[in-house]
């Protein structure tokens, strides 16, 4: 296990910073003024580490996977696409209209090296799965000490 | 454990899988009309066809869906707090209830409502 990556009480910056992302996030979420908009242009995701990768989850209901376009740069992923709007429907038919189109991206950036070689995306039931390899050199290694 | 280690934990694992044991969001929709009946797409993404379940109790639709998703490890973000999504749509009297269809497709669940026969549109044949 990491040394508490997110419980030193002193990082009291990232802790602000996620109170006010929440804050915003749940604000606009519930507003009735902007339904879904934020959302479109980024949106929601899970990263998750293990040993030996990154897990990086992403949320994109209706998008078609030819849409979807993915890279890395340096050690940033980038996952860009695009929502559209199905052609079949006219615009004065519509009672309710929440969900948002058009393109959206997000870029998630690994704090060690990643195997840009290796990277492997896959896209169910509206979320997409990217699974990002550690570089060697930024795997957790176990080092023995001894005690003298 | 004191309350403020409680906050500070917050992606901790086993929260995290406590959170979302309980959580169901509310889905985005939209709602499109035309002559024979109504539309309903919902953003439902990661619910597996067998999850799903779409019920119709008088006059309110009820859809629900759950997530299987597995926590491995440590998180870095964690937006999908939820463990599924669930939304009730109360249906206008014209909908057929016999006949109402759902498919799921790219995490969208699309439900067609067809409207009972004697409220769709006739045209009548002038002699």
């Amino acid at each position: 296990m990491l040394l508490a990556k997110y419980k030193n009480p002193l990082d009291l910056q990232r802790r602000f910073k996620d109170e006010f992302d929440k804050f915003f996030e749940t604000f606009f979420r519930d507003s009735e003024l902007l339904p879904g908009s934020l959302y479109a242009l980024s949106p929601k995701a899970d990263v998750e580490e293990t040993d030996t990768e990154y897990k990086v989850y992403v949320e994109i209901p209706g998008v078609d996977k030819k849409d979807i376009k993915i890279h890395l740069e340096n050690n940033a992923l980038v996952i860009k696409g695009e929502k559209k709007q199905s052609k079949e429907v006219k615009e004065d038919n519509y009672l309710c209209c929440e969900r948002s189109y058009g393109s959206f991206q997000r870029t998630f950036e690994f704090p060690g090296n990643v195997k840009s070689d290796k990277v492997e995306a896959e896209y169910k039931d509206g979320v997409l799965t990217v699974v990002v390899p550690k570089a060697e050199e930024s795997k957790r290694k176990e080092i023995e000490i001894k005690v003298k | 454990m004191k309350k403020e280690d409680n906050k500070i934990q917050r992606y901790d694992t086993e929260e995290v899988l406590a959170q979302k044991n309980y959580r169901l969001a509310v889905p985005f929709a939209d709602i499109f009309a035309s002559e024979n009946g109504y539309r309903i797409d919902v953003d439902m993404p990661g619910v597996s066809k067998d999850k799903f379940s779409v019920k119709v109790d008088h006059d309110e639709l009820l859809v629900k869906g759950e997530i299987d998703k597995t926590i491995e490890k440590e998180y870095y973000f964690n937006e999908m707090n939820y463990s599924g999504f669930e939304r009730t749509f109360v249906l206008p009297a014209d909908v057929d209830i016999d006949k109402i269809e759902a498919s799921y497709n790219n995490g969208v669940l699309s439900i067609t409502l067809n409207k009972k026969e004697e409220y769709k549109p006739k045209l009548i044949e002038i002699k």
